[in-house]
């Protein structure tokens, strides 16, 4: 058998063992691993010390009186109206529901969603070009168009004439032998 | 070795005493959902000392383990007609149990409470040597034990405590812890590991 420490399930295979609810068969082979490995010996002593220890610590009696304070409750919840009980199952469950987790990735999940189809609304992306245009209703291809062309007339389109314009106008600049850019 | 180790067939009936003791908690909450109140004072008794003694582990004062203790068999009674065997009873009743304490300790009530350890030691003392009268060495002995072993287990990070807890005083298996903290099994075997490094090297110098 591997040593303790070296063995995958070894945390487990220590606590079972010195808790005494290790598979009898594995008890045994730990048994005599530990009489020939002195690094193993010392694991389980030191577990088992814990453990005896903790044994120290007895439980309490409970008081006498525990169940009447818990009837007397009883009898005070049952004694409400009915939508207050309602509220109380409603608010105050018995404990955390295990799918709270769940439930909240889920809900990232879907404002990560949204957040996406929000901006990936037409008229913010690339003018020109629509998402989902085989699939979009009339009226939805309509406005799209509208806002498109309000693209175009903006102020933030280029004119390709101006843009030759400014470039001959450079050249005039440009001292006589050099180039505009720099080179002879 | 170190200790007898159980013959299978001795653990394979602990497995089906076990099995039944399940079967049977379950059965008593289905009879309590049908409005069976004799199958709640029956759960009660099974699962009183077990809950306030955990309660009393985590959050170490007596009034307060009694008083969280209540809230939980409240809200079991409270849950009969909306309970469903789907987990064990136990890992419903100390998930209720955890929620409560870890509330109550990350609300940080635990300051404002202040509990004399005097009584509880004598009490405990009691039962160590309950056939003969303890001498004041013996009993000063066990206070100091006592007292180091509560200041660890407090010292512990609270999901740390409440794996440890359940495991040695409760005995319940990964899964049932795992379904109590809400984490999965090797999360739990990641927490014992880590808890029990720590009381091993806070409790040497008792040994």
């Amino acid at each position: 058998m591997d040593c303790i420490k070296n063995n995958k399930r070894g945390v487990e295979i220590l606590t079972d063992y010195c808790a005494g609810i290790l598979d009898p068969a594995v008890a045994v082979e730990i048994d005599s691993h530990i009489a020939q490995c002195a690094e193993c010996l010392k694991m389980v002593e030191a577990q088992r010390m814990v453990w005896e220890m903790l044994d120290v610590w007895t439980p309490l009696e409970v008081s006498r009186n525990f169940d009447a304070r818990l009837y007397s409750r009883i009898a005070d919840e049952q004694a409400q109206p009915a939508w207050r009980q309602w509220l109380h199952r409603v608010f105050v469950p018995a404990a955390p529901h295990p799918l709270w987790k769940p439930a909240f990735s889920l809900a990232a999940v879907g404002a990560v969603v949204a957040m996406a189809l929000v901006v990936g609304i037409p008229g913010v992306g690339v003018p020109g070009k629509m998402p989902f245009a085989h699939t979009a209703p009339s009226a939805y291809k309509n406005a799209y168009k509208n806002t498109t062309v309000q693209a175009k007339a903006g102020p933030e389109e280029i004119d390709l004439d101006q843009v030759q314009q400014a470039l001959d106008d450079m050249e005039l600049l440009t001292p006589v032998g050099q180039s505009p850019s720099g080179r002879l | 070795m170190f200790r007898p180790q159980p013959s299978p067939g001795a653990s394979v009936q602990k497995d089906m005493e076990a099995v039944a003791a399940l079967e049977r908690d379950a059965q008593l909450m289905l009879r309590v959902r049908q409005g069976d109140e004799t199958s709640f004072a029956l759960l009660l008794e099974r699962h009183r000392s077990p809950v306030v003694n955990f309660l009393h582990r985590m959050v170490q004062n007596r009034a307060v383990s009694e008083e969280l203790a209540q809230e939980v068999f409240l809200r079991v009674y409270r849950s009969r007609e909306t309970y469903e065997p789907t987990a064990k009873f136990t890992t419903w009743l100390f998930r209720i149990a955890t929620h409560l304490a870890l509330n109550w300790i990350r609300d940080g009530k635990k300051e404002k409470t202040n509990e004399s350890l005097s009584e509880e030691v004598m009490e405990g003392m009691e039962r160590q040597v309950a056939d003969r009268q303890p001498s004041v060495e013996q009993t000063m002995i066990y206070a100091v034990k006592v007292r180091e072993i509560r200041k660890a287990i407090e010292a512990l990070p609270e999901k740390q405590r409440a794996a440890v807890l359940m495991h040695k005083y409760q005995g319940l298996d990964y899964s049932q812890i795992s379904g109590a903290l809400g984490c999965t099994e090797s999360a739990v075997k990641s927490l014992l590991f880590r808890a029990y490094e720590t009381l091993r090297s806070r409790l040497a110098h008792l040994a």
